[in-house]
């Protein structure tokens, strides 16, 4: 199902440990509905029909509302990404459009509170237990997000456990890619820590009922493994820049934009999708060289480190002696 | 078994959540990470337990509000304590 991710704010309530440094504010900013007029306008017609609504918090769009009618009233399929921290005060406004809501993602970064809370904000886990306890009297269907790093490394199956237990209808685990604030604090992993947890994660997907998957970015020889590598999906910012995935998009400090094809303020969506396209060849033709040209090192097996690495985004590392993850940082 | 002179108090693990203006809540525990759903009358029974009231007075306070019998009402207010203690959802004070 060919998809569209649109960051539609980067205003976000909570300040989380491993959250990247300046991507999110609590004075954010907004999409604009014009921008996303033109989406639902003209997406259709190039083969999207799902949305997923990222963020910052997404639900704190001040037009959310106007947002979700829009969408459903344009006849796309939608879903979003949430903290579930205002979910029990904005739920309802969910509810008359349910029918093309294919699912929450919440972001539950352990099954023990103290720790969820320490990662995100005091509160934040029993907020998040009420948003559940709304999904299922209300039936919406919903799955949980984790981001594994050391707090959190040794209790994955306790997380599919607990999410088997909430009656979620899956779990996602992801590799959070090395930031400098997440590094000072010691929650990235290493890449060999990396792998450890995908056996891990590999085993318990073999031994629970509830759908288990490791979000691209894990160590694979597929060279192309994510929906944005394989036009699958197209990535929005919050500033309608058209950007070739989620992850990169505002990395860092967000100033080196290599992976920005352009903004849809002032570019039409078919051009947006002819860039993306053209984009991605050039992606593709430059790795499958790399890798032909047997340059390839272990760690770029790890797609998103890749792509890091190609559109330069970690130059910083190298200077992070202490960092696992400085020596695989391209000399240029 | 649970009887009528005795207290009883929201266990510190449960997690409610009121829906549809007071007429329905979800209990969730954290322990057990069982759901748990009352009605109207649960929620409002649910409220009454941080009074520090016996189920007896809970039962003479529900006949404000609801338009029952002292006995169905008693009787409800048992029926649904029962079963709140048995998922450990509440916890019983005293006696």
């Amino acid at each position: 199902m060919p998809s569209i991710v649109i960051e539609l704010t980067n205003h976000c309530n909570l300040s989380c440990q491993h959250c990247m440094e300046g991507r999110h504010s609590s004075d954010g900013q907004s999409l604009k509905l014009e921008i996303l007029d033109k989406i639902l306008q003209n997406c259709k017609e190039h083969g999207f029909d799902h949305l997923s609504f990222t963020g910052g918090e997404p639900t704190l769009h001040p037009r959310f509302n106007e947002i979700l009618k829009n969408v459903y009233e344009a006849g796309y399929n939608f879903g979003f990404v949430t903290n579930g921290w205002n979910f029990v005060e904005m739920y309802s406004q969910l509810l008359p459009y349910r029918d093309r809501l294919r699912g929450i993602t919440f972001s539950l970064d352990s099954a023990r509170e103290e720790v969820h809370d320490r990662v995100r904000g005091r509160g934040a886990y029993r907020r998040l237990m009420k948003a559940f306890s709304i999904c299922m009297v209300k039936d919406i269907p919903f799955t949980i997000n984790t981001t594994v790093m050391s707090y959190n490394k040794g209790e994955l199956k306790e997380m599919a456990e607990l999410a088997t237990k909430l009656g979620s209808r899956g779990l996602r685990f992801c590799h959070l890619m090395p930031t400098p604030g997440n590094v000072e604090k010691g929650l990235s992993l290493s890449p060999e820590e990396c792998v450890v947890i995908e056996g891990i994660i590999g085993e318990l997907q073999q031994s629970f009922p509830m759908p288990i998957i490791m979000a691209p970015g894990y160590h694979t020889t597929n060279l192309f493994p994510c929906s944005p590598l394989q036009s699958k999906e197209l990535n929005i910012d919050w500033r309608g820049n058209v950007t070739l995935c989620c992850h990169l998009s505002g990395y860092g400090n967000g100033a080196i934009e290599g992976d920005i094809i352009g903004n849809l303020d002032t570019m039409s969506f078919a051009e947006a999708q002819k860039g993306f396209i053209h984009l991605n060849k050039t992606f593709h033709q430059d790795k499958r060289e790399r890798y032909g040209k047997g340059e390839f090192r272990d760690s770029d097996y790890f797609p998103c480190f890749y792509c890091l690495n190609y559109f330069d985004k970690v130059d910083w590392l190298k200077d992070d002696h202490e960092s696992p993850w400085s020596s695989l940082v391209w000399k240029v | 078994m649970i009887e009528l002179h005795q207290k009883v108090k929201p266990d510190t693990d449960v997690v409610v959540t009121e829906l549809e203006e007071g007429k329905e809540a979800v209990l969730l525990h954290l322990g057990t990470k069982a759901y748990f759903t009352l009605n109207e009358t649960g929620v409002h029974i649910w409220g009454l337990l941080s009074a520090d009231l016996t189920l007896d007075e809970i039962g003479t306070k529900l006949l404000e509000e609801f338009d029952v019998s002292p006995e169905k009402a008693r009787e409800s207010v048992l029926a649904l304590i029962s079963e709140l203690v048995r998922e450990k959802l509440v916890k019983v004070v005293d006696g």
